[in-house]
């Protein structure tokens, strides 16, 4: 369910959360498709997927907007200074959303908070410091990652950053503590990865409007073949002391289809150095 | 468990400081027999469903052999800086435990030169490491004069090639139909080998762009564009260059046991090509993240130390 609900009537609302909680979900709304198998004989994920969407930059409905970050000017929101030049280049794209039902269940608190980081976003997103995207974040950044499926294992290592999972396909064990991109145990449920994620720390985002999770981030993430070149992503995000209740999101994946595609580096801890310690610098 | 646990979570902090000094020199012995030629029998690799040697799993590359033997190059830049510098260390809960060599292994990591020791480096190569050094031993003018690793852009044992050194020495292989996966737990560094005989790119990387194929029941991987920069290697004398030629062999020589070899020819670095092996073991591990940028707390505290210091002496 790609589409949002916001406009539809409060009654959708209840009735989408209703089925969310009934354990529903969109994978069941997917035309039948069988994948190809691996030898081992389940569904063959090997490849480069990317996601092709703006979940990044907000996983609501958004519209476009002039700048990564905007002022008060004299007649409301302007480009910030530092990034006028940037002109068009620097606009943000709008967006049809990614979240089943349209909102975001915060508790008060986190409502407030989640406002003050999209207030204070220059300074404030870990994307920005090259940081470890964590998960589901890591999925839908503008970058390709790639899942390298075998019998013995799977990993799923991201461009952004370099950052990579291994997802532990037998008996589940427990984080032995946290860590940005979490701790991965993974099953199939007929042609679906079921990859339940704990031990993320709090530190971490999903996407540049500031929207956020404590610690006790639980994420269930289902990759769904439903093509020879399209995945169905869905993440159910729980996290009782952030949320009044589990809430998802979903979004096609995409096959990088290109016969040469492959990641390419984008080692940004490099690209950041200016950023974090030029003020050090001998002048 | 613990332990490791301890180690995949430290801060970078000073890696300058990873003894190379305390490597205790292994004594000449008899040249390496593979297990198969030291139980006299044939062993087969398991397969992957495809039919290639199994490779997969995790791997130990901790040991005790010494790159060189007694003599040669090693890294002195790193004694000097820790003799310059004694600003303390990782105690031992930081370090793996080194096994002894086995005594019919060779004494050196080094197998070619045959005795052991890093061929001369050729005069460009005296000029990139004397001015290596002078970055490396000055006080810090900014992160570019940090080795990369004390900068999280490449791990100081990862390399590639891999060399042992310090702790969170694991890797794990990954085999699919066309693609092979090298998983370094020390600063999370895969490398992605294609398998389909895709020609190199011209993307120069710090990991290179790596290809493999199979040579027997080996994988080879074959990787050019370097950066300028070098490698994740802390325990040569300089940092490789863009010219390095990589060629690096991974044998199972049984269940527990994976040979890795690797030729490095860098023609501005080195007056000839040399080679180098390790045993890697098979290691019942899991592997944890080792997020070296997101805890650098060294890098601001080195540079802001260095402008302090600047500042006293100019009497502010």
């Amino acid at each position: 369910m790609i589409d949002p609900m916001r406009n539809r009537p409060r009654g959708a609302f209840v009735i989408a959360a209703v089925v969310l909680m009934l354990g529903y979900t969109a994978a069941a709304q997917v035309p039948a498709y069988r994948a190809p198998r691996t030898p081992d004989g389940k569904p063959n994920l090997n490849g480069i997927w990317q996601a092709l969407n703006t979940a990044n930059w907000d996983l609501l409905e958004h519209a476009a907007r002039p700048a990564l970050a905007m002022v008060l000017g004299p007649a409301g929101p302007i480009p910030a200074q530092a990034v006028v030049p940037f002109g068009a280049v620097g606009a943000v794209p709008g967006g049809i959303g990614v979240v089943e039902g349209g909102e975001i269940p915060y508790q008060a608190w986190a409502a407030a908070k989640k406002k003050e980081n999209a207030d204070h976003w220059l300074t404030s997103d870990p994307e920005i410091k090259c940081y470890l995207p964590g998960v589901p974040r890591a999925t839908y950044l503008p970058f390709p990652f790639q899942i390298v499926q075998s019998a013995k294992g799977i990993l799923m290592t991201y461009e952004f950053a370099g950052a990579a999972r291994i997802i532990n396909m037998g008996k589940p064990t427990e984080a032995e503590t946290d860590s940005w991109m979490g701790w991965s145990n993974g099953h199939w449920d007929g042609d679906t990865l079921v990859v339940d994620v704990t031990g993320l720390n709090d530190r971490t985002w999903f996407d540049r409007a500031g929207d956020f999770h404590s610690e006790a981030l639980h994420v269930i993430e289902r990759y769904t073949p439903r093509s020879a070149d399209t995945l169905l992503y869905e993440a159910t995000i729980e996290d009782p002391k952030v949320f009044t209740r589990p809430w998802k999101i979903s979004m096609p994946l995409y096959r990088r289809i290109e016969g040469n595609a492959r990641l390419v580096e984008f080692n940004c801890v490099e690209f950041v150095e200016e950023l974090m310690y030029g003020q050090f610098r001998k002048k | 468990m613990t332990h490791r646990l301890t180690m995949a979570f430290s801060a970078t902090a000073i890696l300058s400081c990873v003894p190379l000094a305390a490597q205790t020199p292994a004594p000449k012995t008899t040249p390496a027999k593979t297990a198969a030629a030291k139980t006299g029998k044939a062993w087969t690799a398991p397969r992957t469903p495809d039919g290639h040697p199994d490779l997969q799993g995790v791997w130990s590359y901790i040991t005790a052999t010494p790159l060189e033997t007694p003599g040669g190059l090693g890294n002195s830049l790193l004694r000097q800086e820790e003799a310059d510098n004694p600003v303390g260390n990782y105690n031992q809960q930081f370090y793996d435990a080194r096994p002894a060599t086995p005594k019919d292994r060779p004494p050196s990591q080094v197998i070619d030169p045959p005795d052991g020791h890093l061929p001369p480096l050729t005069a460009a190569g005296l000029k990139r490491q004397a001015a290596y050094a002078e970055k490396v031993l000055r006080p810090a003018q900014g992160p570019e004069d940090r080795p990369l690793f004390e900068r999280c852009l490449v791990g100081f044992n990862t390399g590639p090639p891999i060399v042992p050194g310090g702790y969170n020495q694991h890797l794990q292989i990954f085999e699919t139909p066309g693609t092979v996966a090298l998983y370094t737990e020390m600063i999370h560094s895969t490398r992605v080998v294609p398998m389909d005989g895709r020609p190199h790119g011209t993307v120069r990387q710090w990991n290179g762009d790596p290809r493999g194929h199979w040579e027997g029941d080996t994988l080879v991987v074959d990787s050019t564009n370097f950066t300028e920069q070098g490698t994740g290697t802390l325990m040569l004398p300089v940092p490789m260059d863009e010219h390095l030629h990589l060629t690096e062999r991974y044998s199972l020589l049984d269940d527990k046991t994976l040979l890795y070899q690797y030729t490095v020819d860098d023609p501005t670095v080195w007056t000839k090509p040399w080679s180098a092996q390790l045993y890697m073991t098979r290691a019942d591990e899991q592997l944890y993240e080792y997020a070296c940028h997101e805890g650098n707390y060294a890098m601001p505290g080195i540079l802001a130390g260095a402008r302090l210091d600047e500042n006293k002496s100019a009497g502010k």
